[in-house]
């Protein structure tokens, strides 16, 4: 399907919006060069609120997108006050049992040590910071459960039924500020992954690919909240929303110039040398390409492709058709590093697996991280134009490859070319 | 083909092996003479070191005669002889560039892992475990060599096996450990191990300059080879359980300028941090056994240096950071760039300014390398280093 004169064009101003927003991001006014220099130049940058590409300009702050510090704050506390409580139901359950109004039993001893365990392992986890939101949700989810354990435990006195309502309402206290805090951590994710240009779970993407996938959403100037932080995801992030969109970047620095590192790449046909999962590309006129992988059972996945900004030494951007069966979009860009230490190279790459069994394979190919595919690739790439080759630890290593990718005699030939 | 296989803790085994073959444009086959078990090697037979397979074919030390060359190996001819660089690189990479060869960013497979477990990786190392690239190891008939045009080392003609072997680790790897310490005329210089890399490593330091080496460990008759060929003074550490108030007693109250590790991982010791250390081993909670490098960090003279060339692999704990700030020491180590030294310390040996055979107790055939591990590892018949003839 051949796409309009005016459709293509309008991709590169979709890129050239992209291109000065890489540079400009933060709230800095002055004038943007666009990459390719065809246009966009003179541009205003606009100051929205998140970039696609890692590397900033001096003065600038790389922060990981993150929870908020006061947040921080509340969940820390919430998670000590869990060690504090889960050490005390462990080592003195019977006190603590008489505290809120129930007999001490073996019963109670094991149930209090039960969930002292769980309340010990929530605030450790919450400790460690790590998906904090799902923590919250835990601890309030065992809130609830005590309040019902504390419902069936309760003494026959008057003094104990005082005492287990006293309980009954601190536990809703502490649901109410988990329920709280859970709930804060939730929308603030959700506000960090609009702010780096992801649709928001409910947001669906719909369409055909085009940059503006990769781009920064819009919509960052206007409801910029109140933490000045760029919405910079780290090296190496994969992003995915429920649309189905993924999203990988890498970054490797090679000893070679930019010049030769862009030469190399702009051959599509050399692609596979280095990308193992793909089998070939061919390129057609006009910037058309065409490419086909073999996925695991040797299912085929292809799809036509078009270059959408092309840069000599700098940078090449490439996104599939219409009607591709993996719909995808890819940026490579050459940055020499200062006094002749090689050469960053920068890939961004988003695709959209198709649903059913299709999209299975695909989630194979690209491997269970496809984070990890994107940085195997770019090591390869490395390799090649670093020492002509890459290397195989052992024969089973290279029959797999050679299994894999029939083209390999034929690559080889040609790095041959690549390091003269 | 036959070789040396790592089966499992403490089991080496001899088996039949299929031969190694060119796989890369710019690898050699190199037909193995001399080959010697290294005490990094005891950490594989110990198990501690992560990611060994059954069946890997061990081996780092080994020299031999070239048989086969890839098609993009012009520097190397059939029939020369060359000693192997035991880190395997490039030389085309920026760290390779810069001679720090055990940093090559080419030649480790699977630096996808190392870089999860450390953070980046470093070289890809014949014979070490599959988190340095999992290449088959020198303790065989044959070993596939890649990127053979720059790591092999040709040997010239009337220096023998013996002489040049060690130049594939040990004795690279003690001089690296003295040289990176910046040793100033006059200096004292305490070494921690007495096994051969704790010899050169002694020798290295009085060739650069120190006025005295002190020489740690437990084992007599490692100390006396300390005392009598790389002419150091010996501490017993049976005998002296505090050895940091032994070397400031022998430095004037001041300290070692210079503390080398020559031990790494599996470091004994006594005491109640020993076996807590052991504990937490043994449960998986640290990787490493830190006993040695503690007492050189705070034995070290405020403002000296703290080399290690022992090998660690992982994490440990209590890890006296404190000492290392506030006392201004430095701390220099790595993996060996052997390539850089092979040529400044063949000419060493070449003028008879160092003799690197000294260490040799033991001299074995391939076919009995799993009793050689045994006789190094247990320290029986004062072994200090072994070699084993191949073919």
């Amino acid at each position: 399907m051949r796409k309009s004169r005016e459709s293509h064009e309008g991709s590169y101003q979709e890129f050239d919006r992209t291109a000065s927003s890489y540079e400009n991001h933060g709230s800095v006014e002055h004038d943007a060069v666009s990459h390719s220099g065809r246009r966009g130049a003179g541009r205003r940058a606009n100051g929205r609120k998140g970039t696609a590409m890692p590397d900033l300009a001096a003065g600038r702050h790389y922060r990981p997108a993150g929870l908020r510090d006061r947040d921080q704050a509340v969940n820390s506390g919430i998670a000590w006050f869990s060690v504090a409580l889960g050490m005390t139901q462990i080592l003195a359950p019977d006190a603590l049992a008489r505290l809120i109004g129930v007999r001490p039993s073996s019963n109670s001893r094991t149930t209090m040590r039960a969930i002292g365990a769980r309340e010990l392992a929530t605030g450790f986890g919450l400790l460690s910071n790590a998906k904090s939101t799902s923590w919250l949700w835990t601890r309030f989810a065992g809130n609830v459960v005590d309040l019902s354990l504390l419902g069936t435990g309760v003494g026959r006195r008057a003094d104990d039924r005082q005492r287990a309502m006293r309980a009954a309402l601190a536990v809703g206290g502490v649901a109410a500020l988990d329920l709280y805090a859970a709930s804060r951590s939730q929308r603030t994710q959700r506000e960090r992954l609009a702010a780096d240009g992801f649709a928001s779970p409910e947001e669906s993407v719909s369409g055909p690919m085009t940059y503006e996938h990769a781009a920064p959403r819009g919509g960052g100037t206007e409801a910029a909240p109140d933490n000045q932080q760029i919405g910079v995801v780290t090296d190496d992030a994969i992003e995915a929303t429920k649309s189905g969109l993924k999203k990988v970047r890498h970054a490797v620095t090679i000893n070679r110039s930019a010049q030769d590192l862009y030469a190399f790449w702009r051959r599509f046909e050399n692609l596979p040398v280095f990308m193992r999962h793909l089998e070939e590309v061919t390129t057609q006129e006009g910037g058309r390409s065409h490419w086909v992988t073999r996925g695991p059972g040797g299912v085929k996945v292809e799809w036509d492709a078009e270059i959408v900004a092309d840069v000599p030494g700098e940078l090449i951007a490439w996104q599939s058709l219409p009607h591709a069966d993996v719909r995808n979009a890819g940026t490579v860009r050459f940055v020499p590093v200062p006094a002749g230490r090689g050469t960053e190279v920068h890939v961004e790459l988003d695709y959209s697996p198709p649903a059913g069994s299709l999209g299975t394979m695909v989630a194979k190919l690209f491997r269970a991280e496809p984070g990890q595919q994107v940085r195997d690739d770019l090591q390869a790439f490395k390799s090649v134009m670093e020492t002509g080759e890459v290397l195989y630890a052992n024969i089973i290593e290279k029959q797999q490859v050679e299994q894999h990718d029939t083209r390999l005699s034929k690559s080889d030939a040609e790095t041959a070319e690549v390091r003269g | 083909m036959k070789a040396n296989c790592w089966m499992g803790k403490n089991t080496m085994q001899i088996r039949e092996v299929p031969d190694p073959q060119i796989l890369n444009r710019r690898d050699a086959i190199v037909k193995i003479t001399s080959t010697a078990i290294c005490g990094s090697d005891l950490h594989l037979y110990h198990g501690v070191v992560p990611t060994m397979e059954k069946g890997d074919i061990i081996g780092h030390e080994f020299m031999g005669e070239v048989i086969e060359v890839g098609r993009g190996v012009s520097n190397l001819s059939v029939g020369d002889r060359v000693v192997v660089p035991f880190p395997i690189a490039c030389g085309h990479c920026s760290a390779c560039d810069a001679g720090l060869t055990s940093l090559c960013e080419n030649s480790n497979p699977n630096s996808a892992l190392a870089e999860k477990m450390m953070g980046h990786s470093a070289c890809g190392i014949f014979g070490y475990g599959h988190l340095t690239g999992g290449f088959a190891g020198g303790q065989a008939e044959m070993t596939r060599v890649p990127f053979a045009d720059f790591g092999p080392f040709k040997v010239p003609e009337g220096v023998t096996d013996e002489q040049a072997l060690f130049l594939s680790d040990v004795l690279p790897t003690g001089y690296m450990g003295a040289e990176q310490c910046n040793i100033q005329p006059g200096q004292t210089v305490a070494v921690w191990g007495c096994g051969p890399v704790g010899q050169f490593a002694i020798a290295s330091a009085y060739l650069l300059g120190a006025s005295r080496v002190i020489a740690i460990d437990n084992v007599p008759y490692r100390l006396r080879m300390a005392r009598e060929r790389a002419g150091a003074i010996t501490l017993n550490y049976d005998e002296i359980q505090d050895v940091p108030a032994a070397l400031k007693e022998l430095t004037g109250g001041r300290g070692p300028d210079a503390c080398i590790d020559c031990v790494g991982m599996e470091a004994q010791g006594h005491g109640p941090m020993y076996a807590v250390d052991k504990m937490k081993m043994a449960s998986k909670m640290q990787t490493d056994l830190p006993y040695a490098l503690r007492q050189a960090i705070l034995s070290c003279r405020n403002g000296g240096v703290v080399s290690i060339v022992g090998v660690y692999v992982g994490m440990v704990d209590n890890f006296p950071i404190g000492s290392i700030m506030n006392r201004s020491l430095r701390i220099v180590t790595g993996q060996t760039h052997v390539h850089r030294y092979m040529q400044p310390l063949m000419d060493l040996i070449q003028q008879g300014r160092l003799d690197p055979t000294f260490i040799i107790t033991h001299r074995m055939s391939l076919q009995d390398a799993p009793r050689g591990y045994e006789l190094f590892d247990k320290k029986l018949e004062n072994c200090e280093k072994v070699v084993l003839k191949v073919s």
